[in-house]
């Protein structure tokens, strides 16, 4: 069957088997930012963007994703232009191996549309559904409160 | 997905599927049950659904075209959708409002945010795992359960809904429909508390409790207590021992002794049968005490 998606904001089609997920499809059309950890809907490293809100993309099929709009850790910034995001997770170390980052920007960017000052208790709970088994969490949160305030036009 | 296949690309699969069906109606999915008894799958949020292992399965049901997504008023009664997220539930200002927020309260603790924005109120419901946050607080509202199969519509109490295992108490071409909350419960004094080892884990026990508190005097009470043994339980004999009484923390010491001598617990790897007794005598009276005060 096909299937329509807005990947990063580029419209485009798919041939998809009944039983393909959504984290299957995307990878084999490049978006390797999108990780498989778990791959059972726990971990939430492969956390995308549907519709604006924070999804697992290992527990989605893919043909239920028909008409949506995605976003993945590829539609977030370079390497030479960074979304803030990822420039405060960069600039308070909150990267480790980061394999979790990917999807860790992307449920903070789904924070922040709604919660663009967030409270300690906001952040914890935005980023509730993508574990890191490197670091405690710490410099995460503070890396979202930084790129809050530069995003709202502070610093 | 334990029991999940590798196709020979190396993705997952549940099974080989040959079948992804989205039907517009009610009518017409229920037709697409009875078309091919229990060869097709209805699929919500997809959480359950993708870590089936079921081998007869082969084609799936699609219900997010069905518009069952909403939660309104609706005359004595606050419908909920069935295709409703978690997300939904626990940011809607009516349900924020209703019976001190319990059903809000309850769907906020269902998994993480990526899972809330996925899981359904009717596959939570169709699933009725043991740990489930919101069968218990339906328990407490006396929620009507309505359900759509070839007969046409029927409603089911909260107690005989959750009397059994929805595979056992609905027919194989049914699918639950809306879930109707009581409007004359909703200026209750109401708590949900889960207690459980992480925000995230499943659920060692759940407490709902709810009452109405004129001058101090506690009327219609209702207790129900979630993940404790396999189907959540109305603690009748503690909701009895406080109607029409006085409110005071000795009332709230005797219905939490009461609840734990009620509820029969059972084992299993979030706490033994005696922790969770200790836990709900404790949690009865604390969610007892806050509603008070």
């Amino acid at each position: 069957m096909e299937i329509k998606l807005t990947i990063n904001g580029d419209s485009k089609k798919f041939e998809v088997d009944p039983s393909t997920r959504l984290i299957d499809l995307l990878r084999s059309a490049g978006y390797q930012g999108v990780k498989k950890g778990c791959d059972e809907g726990h971990c939430g490293s492969c956390t995308v963007l549907l519709d604006g809100q924070p999804i697992l993309s290992c527990i989605k099929f893919a043909a239920q994703a028909d008409g949506a709009e995605i976003t993945t850790i590829e539609g977030m910034g370079t390497v030479n232009d960074p979304h803030p995001l990822q420039q405060s997770f960069v600039d308070k170390g909150a990267v480790q191996c980061g394999f979790c980052i990917p999807g860790m920007i992307l449920s903070s960017k789904s924070l922040l549309e709604t919660h663009p000052d967030p409270t300690e208790d906001e952040i914890k709970r935005g980023l509730d559904g993508n574990y890191c088994r490197c670091t405690g969490y710490v410099k995460q949160i503070e890396a979202v409160q930084s790129a809050a305030q530069k995003m709202r036009g502070g610093i | 997905m334990r029991h999940a296949e590798k196709n020979n690309k190396g993705e997952k699969t549940v099974r080989k599927l040959s079948e992804f069906l989205k039907p517009a109606t009610v009518e017409e999915t229920v037709e697409l049950l009875i078309e091919r008894p229990g060869k097709r799958k209805l699929l919500a949020g997809g959480t359950g659904v993708s870590v089936t292992d079921s081998q007869q399965i082969d084609g799936l049901i699609d219900l997010t075209g069905l518009e069952l997504d909403y939660i309104e008023e609706a005359g004595e009664q606050l419908a909920l959708g069935a295709v409703a997220t978690m997300r939904q539930l626990e940011s809607s200002d009516l349900l924020k409002q209703y019976a001190g927020g319990v059903v809000a309260e309850a769907a906020a603790n269902v998994g993480t945010t990526p899972l809330r924005n996925m899981i359904t109120l009717g596959g939570s419901l169709a699933q009725m795992r043991v740990w489930a946050d919101l069968p218990p607080v339906f328990l407490a509202v006396d929620a009507e359960i309505v359900v759509s199969g070839p007969e046409g519509e029927q409603s089911y109490s909260a107690v005989e809904f959750f009397s059994k295992h929805p595979t056992r108490l609905l027919d194989k071409s049914c699918l639950i429909k809306q879930v109707n909350l009581d409007q004359k419960l909703a200026d209750y004094r109401g708590n949900y508390e889960k207690f459980a080892m992480t925000s995230d884990a499943y659920a060692t026990v759940t407490v709902t409790v709810l009452a109405e508190l004129n001058d101090g005097i506690v009327t219609n009470p209702r207790i129900a207590i979630g993940s404790a043994s396999p189907f959540p339980t109305r603690c009748t004999a503690a909701e009895e021992a406080l109607e029409g009484q006085k409110f005071s923390q000795e009332l709230a010491v005797k219905a939490g002794k009461l609840a734990r001598e009620e509820v029969k617990t059972t084992d299993n790897v979030w706490g033994s049968a005696s922790y969770k007794s200790k836990l709900i005598e404790k949690l009865v009276k604390r969610n007892l005490l806050q509603i008070a005060e």
